[in-house]
């Protein structure tokens, strides 16, 4: 038999894990989300730091179970606004920094891209804006739906798949004005 | 041009970056960190061994609640024990299970021993109160389906509630 703090703490533990495996596999769609609320990597690490405060709190009243991904999604964005907001004197102080073109600083993985056009891609993503961006990011590497991704945005489904398509269009237009750039140097 | 579904699968094939290992330790610490302040937050809770007086405001809700409870009357000095199964080990037993998860209450089993009158208190309303002792003893048991594991808890508690006395 196992006295009462004893089971207390194989509970917590148990949940510690939970959560451990569900930042594992997640952390990344998190930071890669986050990166389009935040001015650099660090800021973007912090700010996922903050919404897994809050989506432990929030979950602690419903059982204590890890999030679902556009719950996630949808804190961070929640964190990014009040950042927005409520931070006005450090947005002051981030406006006054230079930031330097960190070229080892990028969103997504350089170490998967096969050719010079994924690379080209990569940056085109980044360029996009943030509304066509973070429904790029919720649907291609959070794997939602547009239902999901409807929620997490507080936005209308149809407008999600709207920008979805924008977006896949306007991407394919910046990689073929670059070619056509390209060669016309060449 | 290249077409959507063309970017669409070029887009697939970018991974997004990990997260520094700073970052992960830091994230890491505070999910343990969170953990054992729950612990403590469940520790810090109210001694089971409750010799606690209630008021008499709390005494008037106690007496007009236990109105239904009729053994309050007509208990002897050494009743056997009433025994009850919480009705909400079926429900829970019989819920979706989410791998993995942490131990699911099987069933509950708590027992109530034999009430003693203590004494008897006069209210300035000049109602007779009594201060029953009584024990309770739970059973839990819980089932860790991942490991195996059947967990039983077993605690005793001791309550005094205070009820009318109707009978003189």
């Amino acid at each position: 038999m196992l006295s009462r703090v004893a089971f207390t703490l194989l509970m917590a533990q148990s949940q510690a894990e939970q959560w451990q495996r569900w930042f594992d596999e997640n952390g990344p769609r998190l930071l890669l989300f986050a990166r389009g609320w935040s001015v650099s990597k660090d800021c973007a690490e912090d700010l996922v730091q903050e919404t897994m405060l809050r989506l432990w709190h929030y979950q602690a009243d419903r059982g204590g179970q890890p999030p679902d991904l556009p719950l996630a999604f949808s804190t961070i964005r929640f964190c990014g606004l009040n950042q927005k907001r409520t931070d006005s004197r450090r947005r002051k102080r981030e406006e006054a920094i230079i930031y330097l073109n960190d070229f080892e600083d990028v969103w997504l993985d350089p170490t998967l891209e096969e050719d010079e056009e994924a690379a080209l891609l990569r940056d085109a993503v980044q360029r996009l804006t943030p509304k066509l961006r973070d429904v790029i990011t919720m649907k291609i590497w959070g794997n939602l739906t547009f239902q999901e991704i409807a929620i997490a945005l507080a936005i209308p489904a149809n407008t999600c798949a709207s920008r979805y398509r924008y977006a896949l269009t306007q991407l394919a237009q910046e990689l073929q004005r670059i070619k056509e750039d390209r060669h016309e140097i060449a | 041009m290249k077409s959507p579904e063309a970017i669409e699968a070029a887009l697939h094939r970018l991974a997004p970056t990990d997260l520094s290992h700073r970052a992960k330790s830091n994230v890491s610490a505070m999910l343990s960190d969170l953990a054992a302040k729950s612990i403590t937050s469940s520790a810090s809770r109210p001694p089971l061994n409750r010799s606690s007086v209630l008021s008499w405001s709390a005494a008037a809700v106690v007496l007009l609640s236990t109105g239904t409870i009729v053994w309050s009357k007509l208990f002897p000095a050494h009743s056997p024990p009433a025994v009850a199964i919480a009705p909400q080990a079926s429900l829970i037993n019989s819920s979706k299970q989410i791998s993995p998860a942490p131990p699911m209450l099987v069933d509950r089993l708590l027992v109530t021993d034999a009430p003693t009158v203590e004494k008897t208190i006069a209210n300035t309303d000049g109602f007779m109160i009594q201060q029953v002792k009584r024990s309770v003893h739970s059973h839990e048991r819980y089932r860790d389906a991942q490991k195996g594991y059947l967990i039983t808890i077993s605690e005793t508690h001791h309550e005094k509630v205070y009820l009318p006395q109707n009978d003189f």
